[in-house]
């Protein structure tokens, strides 16, 4: 039987469509059958992120309101054959579809899935209460900001209520500039501003994303970075999908890596000399 | 403790209950600070009563009132006769390290135990409140955690927060002026204590409290708690105890 993961954030514009489509393609990478579901009736995007947007026929609605066989609504990935879409309706509102309905729908899918990731969309309204109906657990997407994490606290709580305790964060967007000029001085990054958005929210955390430009290159060229070895939002996004995986793995090393002449100039204690001064 | 009652000793496995009632005066409270002792009576019940709840207590309980000068106060509940003030200071002059200064009709001394069920108690709540969520209690209010932002807290008694008061804090809502606000950390932008209200610009850091002088809300370090709020008497003892 699967797990129902669902992916919320209150705040729009943080990043969950994003982190949906990467997550669940890192978990497809290391072997695990994953279906994504887009919740967010009328906007839909996260068929956008996985580049199957020219695929879509059928949507949710179709399948819960018995036009089509569910069969028939999910769209394989491009690149990881094991990543199942369910795309959202882009005609329709969120009210036409009901949280009983959703729970019937994830009932049929998690025999046939590990993970089933549900994006949720943005707010607390209606179509936040059909994502979140039959979920195990949930992923609360935030930004080091205030006004989001202020709404990351206004979902945890509603997530709580609505029973889902286990609650894990996502610190998205993180820019690891800062967190070098904040640093602590002995080559570790200052983990003051994750620390304090933790700290703040009280939830387990899964993991730490840097903001990195080529996301925007990514949705341009409809392909999910994390395919992409090299890139440090990827990576990110891949120690994610391992630690959903139950593998234990430290955050990896924020800061940018420093150039070859300032390594060569640590290493000979050049460091240390303007420590003292 | 060779003066005690043989039959009030208590044995392991026994209740304590009892042993409580018997031990413990009814009518009687005893606190102690750094200012000295005040014996808090309850001015309700008959003298005789009280009389020889103080007698035993200052019998049975006589290795605790030897030693160095004390000053003494004691808050009545009512304006004393003064035969009872007499019969008071009678008492204590068994005692001479125990000086009585002043025996006063406090309007906070209604600490016996008999009128203590009659409060509500104080609800207690675990972990943190998070923002959008309202909590409402009959009486005080203790929070262990933290209040985050956009959260609301309204208690008819006193709000304490064991954590960073974040979200909105009204305390008195019943129009209580002697309820107070604390936390470990006031970072909230208003709180309220019987519908009077304060707004903050500087957030303070360190243990704060918050209590109505007057008409206004004035702040003040949270040390200043265990006496009896900088100065003034004290409305916390009618839920301390």
């Amino acid at each position: 039987m699967g797990q129902v993961v669902v992916v919320t954030s209150g705040k729009g514009g943080v990043g969950k469509t994003t982190t949906t489509a990467n997550v669940g393609l890192a978990l497809g990478m290391f072997g695990q059958r994953v279906c994504l579901i887009d919740t967010d009736i009328g906007l839909r995007n996260l068929d956008l992120a996985l580049g199957l947007d020219e695929r879509v026929v059928y949507d949710l609605i179709d399948v819960c309101s018995g036009v089509c066989r569910l069969q028939q609504a999910l769209l394989r990935d491009k690149h990881i054959e094991t990543v199942y879409l369910l795309p959202a309706a882009q005609t329709k509102a969120k009210t036409d579809i009901t949280p009983e309905q959703m729970r019937t729908l994830l009932e049929q899918l998690k025999p046939s899935f590990d993970f089933i990731l549900l994006d949720s969309p943005a707010g607390i309204e209606q179509g936040f209460q059909n994502a979140i109906a039959g979920a195990d657990w949930a992923i609360v997407v935030t930004n080091p900001e205030p006004a989001a994490v202020r709404d990351a606290d206004r979902v945890i709580g509603l997530l709580h209520g609505a029973g889902l305790t286990d609650v894990r964060l996502i610190l998205n967007r993180l820019r690891t500039q800062r967190l070098d000029a904040r640093s602590t001085g002995n080559g570790t990054a200052g983990l003051g501003e994750i620390e304090e958005v933790v700290d703040q929210l009280a939830v387990d955390l899964l993991g730490v994303v840097p903001e990195d430009e080529r996301v925007v290159d990514s949705n341009l060229q409809k392909e999910p970075l994390v395919l992409h070895q090299q890139d440090r939002a990827g990576q990110a996004y891949r120690e994610i999908a391992r630690r959903m995986l139950g593998e234990s793995i430290p955050l990896m090393e924020l800061t940018p890596p420093k150039p070859f002449w300032r390594r060569l100039g640590l290493r000979f204690g050049h460091h240390a000399r303007v420590e003292r001064k | 403790m060779g003066h005690r009652d043989p039959s009030l000793t208590r044995k392991w496995g026994q209740g304590g209950k009892r042993r409580a009632m018997a031990y413990l005066p009814s009518h009687i409270r005893v606190k102690g600070s750094r200012d000295g002792l005040t014996f808090y009576f309850d001015g309700n019940v008959a003298m005789e009563v009280w009389l020889a709840e103080l007698q035993q207590l200052l019998q049975r309980e006589h290795h605790l009132f030897q030693g160095p000068a004390v000053p003494v106060r004691i808050c009545f509940g009512r304006v004393p006769l003064g035969t009872e003030e007499a019969a008071i200071r009678a008492c204590f002059a068994s005692h001479p390290n125990l000086i009585v200064h002043r025996v006063e009709a406090s309007s906070t001394s209604i600490t016996s135990r008999t009128g203590e069920k009659e409060r509500t108690a104080p609800t207690l709540l675990w972990g943190p409140v998070r923002s959008g969520a309202e909590i409402q209690s009959d009486g005080a209010l203790i929070v262990a955690g933290d209040v985050h932002s956009g959260a609301r807290l309204v208690a008819k008694g006193t709000i304490l927060v064991f954590g960073i008061l974040r979200g909105m804090a009204c305390a008195g809502s019943d129009g209580d002026i002697e309820a107070i606000i604390a936390a470990w950390e006031l970072a909230c932008p208003v709180v309220e204590i019987a519908s009077r209200r304060k707004s903050f610009e500087k957030l303070s850091a360190g243990p704060t409290l918050v209590r109505l002088e007057g008409e206004e809300l004035v702040t003040a370090p949270a040390r200043h708690l265990k006496r009896g709020q900088g100065g003034r008497e004290q409305p916390w003892a009618k839920w301390w105890s």
